[in-house]
């Protein structure tokens, strides 16, 4: 499986990611820099997280500007799948791949802990691997992490099957009435219309375990997450 | 000459750093504020020639780039002054 990581300047994920898909899931990795307007030989795009450009603006606004987001427009447009991560979560809305914006979490503290969230829509290739309540516990680790998005927009994304993840509490219970970080219906993940382009602020990528490594209650939730998809995405 | 953007969050978009803002002026002693807004401010110095040309494209810059409209209002405050020698 190939994949290909963008890099902007002020991307500091890039080699968590680098690290999770060579040595965790042994893909063949290539990184791509900002600046280059095309991709090429990638089964899977990531666009990582770590403050591109300084999140300067906004985060994700400067971004928006390279040269690479028309490559990646056209790679998501061709239905081939791109997940964007923190960061590339907030730059892929900044692009309008994906509806919305991250705004300051409602604490406005930055917050670096462990999020729990369980999958919502279970058919695209991000989630059918999971079962109907299965608890995700990733690293969240960001300011502009609250997800915004008016009434009518969110009703849409709701009545189309297109919130992959919601927080929940550690026993798989969602709390509408008072979400975690503040973000509308607790969505913690968003697919694109056609579900090939999934956006999470949480950190999949950082939630392998180390060899003889069992702090995070003994499970690879990002071995979890990852395989399944990678595995999903085989079988397209 | 200098075009001056101020970018704020929409009057319906909850806005936390004004939320605190507020609540620490208070505790400084500072009850006559009700709320706070925390927004931020551009500064261009362009080289145009022209106001109204300016004006246009400064406009077309905060559409494209400096605001994001699901969130945010922008205000093109002094739209053009000349700059002091």
């Amino acid at each position: 499986m190939k994949v290909a990581i963008i890099e902007f300047p002020g991307s500091s994920g890039v080699d968590d990611a680098k690290f999770a898909f060579e040595l965790h899931l042994g893909c063949e990795v290539s990184v791509i820099w900002h600046q280059q307007e095309f991709i090429k030989d990638a089964d899977i795009l990531v666009i990582p997280g770590g403050s591109s450009f300084g999140d300067y603006l906004r985060p994700g606004a400067l971004a928006k500007v390279s040269p690479v987001i028309s490559a990646i427009r056209k790679y998501a447009n061709e239905g081939r799948p791109v997940i964007g991560i923190g960061n590339g979560f907030q730059i892929l809305c900044e692009i309008e791949v994906l509806p919305g914006v991250l705004l300051p979490n409602l604490s406005s503290d930055f917050l670096n802990i462990d999020a729990f969230m369980i999958p919502d829509d279970r058919t695209s290739i991000w989630t059918k691997h999971l079962e109907e309540e299965q608890i995700l516990r990733l690293p969240l680790s960001c300011y502009f992490g609250r997800y915004f998005l008016d009434a009518r927009s969110l009703r849409d994304m709701e009545e189309n099957g297109r919130v992959a993840y919601r927080y929940s509490d550690f026993e798989a219970e969602v709390h509408l009435d008072r979400p975690f970080n503040g973000s509308v219906g607790c969505i913690a993940g968003v697919l694109s219309r056609n579900k090939n382009v999934l956006g999470i602020m949480a950190h999949p990528e950082r939630a392998f375990l180390a060899e003889g490594d069992s702090s995070v209650q003994g499970q690879s939730y990002g071995e979890t997450f990852f395989s399944g998809i990678l595995k999903n995405l085989k079988g397209t | 000459m200098i075009s001056k953007v101020l970018v704020r969050l929409k009057e319906d978009v909850l806005d936390p750093a004004g939320r605190a803002l507020t609540e620490q002026l208070n505790h400084l002693g500072f009850n006559e504020v009700k709320s706070a807004m925390v927004g931020k401010y551009i500064e261009l110095n362009m080289d145009t020639g022209d106001r109204e040309k300016q004006k246009e494209r400064v406009q077309e810059m905060c559409h494209r780039l400096l605001a994001n409209s699901l969130i945010e209002d922008y205000e093109i405050i002094h739209e053009v002054i000349e700059k002091k020698p």
